[in-house]
């Protein structure tokens, strides 16, 4: 498509986008969408299951396990987190029913469980999970770029960025000019390391002198304790002792801030759906213990333990298009 | 009134991103956030607009390149590497050296069907050495051979009940699991067939692998060399909240290693001369080599930085002397990552006794004590990571010979190795 012809679409979407009424979206803090219901238990349920997948979901599924054996005390769900990867090989060799993933398949593990089964794995979003870049309250830094964010994190700066160590190289006057920045961040065994690691250091390295805190908690309480502190959570950790600092993506100057609206709108660029990845042949119904460990994890009852675990539960529309996918 | 608003975001979305370009993808988020902005799509139904686009954009672009890259291609893997060395050999019973030296090995890995796959490579080196693919500079710029190095297939069954079958065939790599030069040169490879099974129990697996190979042959005789070996690994403590114990790594195997007419009585047969002689091995006390060669490691990481501890023992039940070598070691450390404290270097040391019978001089680890059997000694290295794929390793080898004139070899070596 040309420029011309691009140009003239987007000038009709604005005119038409002109006679609609605006309505009014605020900012929610994170909890529970009050249009979801509570599990309600079936008949029927019984066996085992297995899940083998994401660590970053262990917790999630641990709890998930626990509240859904609540309604079923028979039922046995076998749990193991040692990494994304480990999912599509045992969903495709039938060792678990369920493959938690903090990533989507990649095009090759598509590829093999297609080759295997004939169709594609089914991928069930069960949460939102954001990262924030969390500053001592007292900090004023407006907002960072990702590309910024690099400089302060990464040995390596191989978003292209320059080395960041004071807070006046990043914007800040006065007493903050000379301040250095005082680095807080997770272990390698976290996901969290991971994704950070992955999307806001391009693949890049840590510094040394960051320092290693064994949760996320952990990470707020240390920013919070330390004026110039700069930290990377969950979103759901925020405390009063912190500001989590908008963000814009590479090549953009367009600032998100870490809230629950731009998570949902896929705004905010630290924001990733957490999976979980069935084996579900076309026209065929899944198991009815998947299915209804599933039907759980989509209530309200299922998406408190996402806010209790520090991540974004999904809202209503999201739970819809996941539990078409079901039938 | 919000559905059509719906229908026109996602269509003018989707015609935005016919071109596939980063540009319309920019494009977009002006639309949804003016939509958003303007009340007409909530926060939610622009992430699932946004999503939606993803995903089609995701299964596009693979589907481009599956159809742009040719099948054959995607099979194919490349691999190859290039080792500079400087090595100077201080020799009691000789003179010494100082020479320069390269290796340059390049092959391929290519998946011919799902449970099939062909690997070749060719190397620098002697087609009468089967312990070093080394050349060295001094021929006057004379250009160098390459040699077939490698040229094997795999075969890798699937079996009801076992985790992993592997069969190999043609010229491969050392098929027994190792952790020291005692027994193999790590530039040896097998010509023969090999198969080896694989049953894994949680963290832990067991093994055997049985291979055959074929030293000489002619109208009069053959000589061959057959092996089995069993052996278990596992993370025993695997979960443990301390990090030592939650890696903590034991591995275990021994193997049986049978030479059949390779017979020493009388004067060098065909294959002991192929092989380049019997470098250290008596001819008045060893009538053939039947070996039994346990091995095992430790392993963990202490702050994140791997610790090995090893050790390797052989034992000829075919000499009458001389007819045991042990090597025990440790190494600390993985060159990965560029001058990293953490992750940018290794270092290790091992202590060697190899008497004169305890194995096949010929296919023992070529750099101690000059190769071959009859020596003893300590090693001791130190490996950078000077840039990404490339290691910087100094080495010192100071051996002497178990028995005979007990002469002193020395050898110290500066490899600058680059992977591509």
């Amino acid at each position: 498509m040309n420029e011309t012809r691009r140009g003239l679409i987007c000038t009709t979407a604005a005119a038409l986008l002109a006679l609609a009424a605006p309505a009014l979206y605020a900012d929610e803090a994170v909890k529970v969408d009050s249009r979801l219901m509570d599990y309600q238990r079936v008949s029927g349920v019984s066996g085992s299951v297995n899940s083998i997948g994401s660590d970053t979901l262990n917790n999630l599924m641990t709890f998930w396990a626990e509240g859904f054996r609540t309604h079923y005390p028979s039922v046995r769900i076998q749990i193991e987190g040692k990494g994304s990867s480990t999912a599509p090989p045992a969903l495709i060799s039938g060792t678990a029913q369920l493959g938690p993933m903090s990533r989507p398949m990649k095009g090759t593990e598509i590829d093999a469980f297609e080759k295997k089964f004939g169709y594609k794995p089914t991928a069930i979003g069960v949460a939102l999970d954001a990262l924030a870049v969390y500053v001592n309250k007292d900090n004023p830094v407006q907002s960072l770029n990702l590309k910024q964010v690099d400089a302060i994190f990464s040995s390596t700066q191989s978003c292209g960025s320059e080395n960041l160590t004071t807070w006046g190289e990043a914007g800040l006057t006065g007493a903050w000019a000379a301040r250095p920045m005082s680095l807080f961040g997770r272990n390698s065994a976290s996901g969290t390391y991971g994704y950070f690691k992955e999307h806001a250091l391009c693949k890049g390295d840590y510094k040394p002198t960051v320092k290693e805190q064994p949760g996320s908690a952990a990470v707020v309480e240390g920013v919070t304790n330390d004026l110039a502190g700069v930290g990377y959570s969950g979103i759901g950790y925020k405390t009063a002792g912190v500001r989590a600092v908008p963000l814009s993506a590479i090549g953009s100057t367009k600032v998100y801030e870490a809230t629950p609206a731009h998570v949902y709108a896929g705004t905010y660029p630290l924001s990733r759906y957490l999976y979980v990845y069935v084996n579900k042949a076309p026209g065929k119904p899944l198991d009815p213990l998947v299915m209804e460990f599933l039907k759980y994890v989509l209530s309200a009852d299922g998406q408190e333990v996402v806010i209790k675990d520090g991540y974004v539960p999904l809202a209503k529309e999201i739970v819809d298009v996941e539990l078409n996918k079901l039938e | 009134m919000r559905r059509w608003a719906w229908c026109l975001a996602v269509g003018v979305a989707g015609l935005l991103c016919v071109s596939g370009a980063a540009a319309a993808q920019s494009e977009v988020d002006i639309l949804l956030d003016t939509l958003v902005d303007k009340g007409i799509l909530t926060h939610v139904e622009a992430g699932l607009i946004r999503r939606e686009i993803s995903e089609t954009s995701s299964a596009r672009n693979a589907q481009v390149a599956k159809d742009v890259v040719p099948a054959w291609s995607r099979n194919w893997k490349w691999k190859g590497d290039i080792r500079l060395r400087n090595e100077y050999r201080d020799r009691s019973a000789s003179t010494n050296v100082n020479r320069q030296r390269v290796r340059f090995r390049v092959g391929f890995d290519a998946k011919v069907a799902d449970t099939l796959k062909a690997t070749g490579q060719i190397a620098t080196g002697s087609t009468s050495d089967p312990v070093s693919t080394n050349d060295s500079f001094d021929d006057s710029f004379n250009k160098k051979p390459f040699n077939l190095d490698l040229a094997y297939l795999t075969y890798t069954p699937e079996i009801m009940g076992i985790d992993e079958t592997k069969m190999t065939g043609g010229i491969m790599p050392n098929p027994h699991v190792t952790h020291s030069p005692l027994v193999w040169d790590g530039d040896l490879n097998f010509d023969g067939v090999a198969a080896k099974i694989t049953k894994e129990f949680g963290d832990s697996a067991v093994f055997a692998m049985a291979q055959l190979s074929s030293l000489d042959t002619d109208i009069h005789e053959s000589s061959q060399m057959w092996s089995m070996q069993v052996g278990a690994s596992g993370k025993l403590l695997a979960g443990s909240d301390e990090d030592i114990l939650d890696h903590l790594k034991l591995e275990g195997a021994v193997s049986w290693i049978n030479y059949g007419d390779v017979r020493a009585g009388g004067g060098e047969n065909g294959a002991i001369g192929a092989a380049g002689g019997l470098k250290g091995n008596l001819l008045a006390s060893v009538h053939d080599w039947n070996l039994i060669n346990p091995t095992g490691a430790i392993s963990t990481k202490v702050n994140g930085i791997p610790v090995k501890l090893y050790a390797d023992w052989v034992h000829n039940t075919a000499s009458t002397e001389y007819d045991n070598g042990y090597l025990f070691g440790a190494k600390v450390g993985k060159a990965k990552k560029p001058w990293d404290l953490k992750e940018g270097w290794e270092a290790g040391y091992f202590f060697e006794r190899i008497d004169p019978n305890a194995t096949f001089g010929a296919f023992t680890d070529s750099d101690f004590g000059g190769g071959g059997t009859n020596h003893k000694g300590h090693v001791y290295y130190v490996t950078l990571a000077t840039l990404k794929n490339s290691t910087l390793t100094l080495k010192y080898l100071d051996t002497q010979q178990v028995t005979g004139s007990k002469s002193h070899f020395d050898t110290l070596q500066a490899d600058w190795v680059t992977k591509f």
